[in-house]
């Protein structure tokens, strides 16, 4: 059962050596493949964890704390994304084409793969497959129909798939 | 796909990547300082509010009274802008360049600074969001560099967050001089779009933006010699005694060389808590004696919400192509004199229309104003009137038409059109047989609300 969040528990700041240590690592992993920069990703992280502590109070506990957190991650990365500094530096057609992995971030075959999906099928893996959020959270988080997600996320592990073959699928 | 599975790879895959020390030390003295500020307001807020907005009304009249013919002319029908002030250190106002069209943009404001560096800022209004096309041009001969702070939107409660290219955070940009021979782009532009909710009669935007230029004799002013050690900072060191300030193919000061900067001159980072991004990056490098600052540019203007705005809206019509291949539904459309906001949703009605060959084909639409004519908008409107493409995509992979695509365009206008085109692009759209398939433009019509 879903237990919501009291005045003064909402109220209470955030204690962040805590939030850093549960979700800085993933989140930080997550905003790489993401952004495929690690520069970037770190800037992103900074961002989310600041927005955490100042809206902390708002979080009224409807859905998991990672989930909300994991929302914020997200909304800040899509804002890097879009951002003309982000499209002057990785080129208008970036956030659709397949790039090779920047060198700073670590050669595995499985992230390599995931970094060279589309942007639209990379954050639906990502976030279905690596933070294991439900479809209908990740539908609601970007802002597009639950059809369109499974749609993308069937597409993603055919891709992923492909660029794998038998390497990690097991079923 | 084994979802555990997949998740433990990619942390045995990434297990170095985490959060640095230095990293987390940044995030709780970002936090830290927050909190203290929170706990400091104890001042009323109402008071400053009301003197401020006094303030404001008390300049907007000086102003449209001393400065009226340097303001661009208003038309009844257009938004209203005051300029509140125009550049510290050196800034004057000027009257925008005449448009090359017919419409005059009675509603852009321009800032000029001594140093040569001009600032443009134009404003669409709807009921929920803000949009501010702004436009940086150099006529120097040199490099320089600028960024944008202390942006701030009074009068109106903001609801998405500032955009972070104004509130400083990825602005920081290098525009003109020539690297390797070659002249580099002396223009920059960008629209940044802002929800905003409650507004008042007054939306007043202000924000200040410093110019810097390359130094004379690039120096490295700093005690520890040890940080010279540092192979992409030497490397940027060896770029800047070359005159090029732009370190990286990308047009941009790096984030990995704001990193190298922080780390050998800010290990604390302390220094990067009061600032953003593009602010504390240029003032490190200042720091550093690599950049100098040439002038300040402080822009602030009013925007009178009263008048109205001729506004056309066709939310949620159906548009189909000709052939009544795929239909484009506008989920979300608003146009004005200004802009063009709009959200949009693909679906194929016959899905053997995408299967002529395996693979991914991509639909682009350009947006026009006559189908027939065969310049896009960016070319009707040059000299960086248009600040940005719309170019719609939408994917059909491998036979399976994805049910929707989401896109946010918007683009700068001069004039309000009855109606709007959109002209597929590509041309590999093809049937079973493999046959080329030559797509018409679906005319969207703007109902005048």
């Amino acid at each position: 059962m879903q237990m919501f969040l009291t005045d003064t528990e909402r109220a209470a700041k955030p204690d962040m050596d805590r939030l850093m240590a549960e979700y800085g690592a993933g989140l930080l992993r997550l905003c790489c493949l993401y952004l495929k920069d690690r520069a970037q990703a770190e800037d992103a992280v900074q961002d989310t964890f600041v927005k955490v502590y100042e809206k902390y109070d708002t979080f009224e506990g409807r859905s998991s704390e990672k989930t909300w957190i994991t929302a914020i991650a997200v909304n800040t990365c899509r804002n890097y994304l879009r951002s003309p500094w982000h499209r002057r530096n990785v080129g208008e057609q970036g956030l659709y084409l397949v790039e090779q992995a920047p060198p700073e971030l670590p050669d595995g075959t499985v992230i390599q793969a995931v970094m060279k999906l589309p942007t639209k099928y990379r954050e639906v893996i990502l976030l279905a497959y690596y933070q294991d959020m439900k479809l209908r959270d990740i539908a609601a988080m970007l802002g597009v129909p639950l059809p369109t997600v499974s749609t993308r996320l069937k597409r993603a592990r055919r891709m992923l798939e492909d660029a794998l073959k038998e390497w990690y699928y097991d079923e | 796909m084994n979802k555990e599975a997949f998740r433990r790879q990619i942390d045995r895959e990434m297990a170095d990547v985490r959060l640095s020390p230095e990293r987390m030390r940044r995030i709780h003295s970002l936090t830290d300082r927050k909190g203290h500020q929170a706990g400091r307001s104890v001042f009323p807020h109402r008071l400053p509010a009301a003197l401020l907005s006094v303030a404001v009304a008390v300049c907007a009249l000086l102003m449209l009274f001393n400065r009226h013919a340097l303001l661009p002319r208003i038309s009844e029908d257009r938004r209203v802008f005051i300029a509140l002030d125009q550049g510290e250190g050196g800034g004057t106002p000027e009257p925008t360049p005449a448009p090359t069209e017919a419409a005059a943009p009675a509603d852009i404001v321009g800032f000029a600074a001594a140093s040569g560096v001009r600032f443009t800022l134009e404003a669409a209004y709807t009921t929920d969001s803000l949009s501010l096309f702004w436009r940086v041009e150099s006529d120097r001969s040199d490099q320089i560099a600028f960024a944008f702070r202390n942006f701030s939107l009074e009068g109106a409660n903001e609801t998405g967050g500032l955009p972070d290219e104004l509130n400083g955070v990825d602005s920081l940009t290098v525009l003109g001089g020539t690297v390797s021979g070659e002249a580099m782009p002396a223009i920059y532009y960008g629209v940044s779009q802002i929800p905003i909710a409650d507004a008042g009669p007054e939306i007043t935007v202000s924000l200040t933006m410093p110019v810097y230029r390359l130094a004379e004799e690039p120096r490295f002013a700093h005690d520890d010699d040890a940080s010279l050690d540092d192979a992409s900072l030497n490397d940027a060191l060896d770029a800047l005694n070359e005159k090029r300030l732009l370190l990286y193919a990308g047009g941009s000061v790096t984030a990995a060389f704001v990193r190298t900067l922080e780390n050998n001159f800010d290990p604390g980072g302390d220094f990067w808590s009061t600032r953003t991004y593009a602010q504390g990056t240029l003032e490190l490098a200042e720091k550093c004696g690599l950049v100098e600052q040439l002038d300040e540019i402080s822009a602030a203007f009013v925007i009178d919400t009263t008048q109205g705005m001729p506004h056309a809206a066709a939310d949620g019509q159906v548009y189909s192509d000709p052939a009544g291949r795929y239909d484009i539904r506008l989920s979300a459309f608003d146009m004005t004199p200004l802009s063009l906001y709009m959200e949009y949703i693909v679906t194929s009605n016959d899905a053997a229309t995408s299967t002529g060959r395996p693979g991914e084909l991509t639909r682009t639409f350009e947006v026009m104003l006559d189908p027939s004519d065969e310049q896009t908008i960016d070319e009707r409107f040059p000299e960086g009137r248009t600040v940005s493409h719309l170019l719609l995509d939408t994917s059909y992979v491998d036979g399976i038409v994805y049910g929707c695509d989401y896109e946010l365009s918007s683009l700068r206008l001069t004039s309000l059109p009855e109606a709007i085109y959109l002209v597929p692009r590509s041309h590999t759209f093809y049937d079973k047989e493999g046959t080329l398939l030559r797509d018409e433009a679906i005319r969207v019509d703007l109902t005048t609300e």
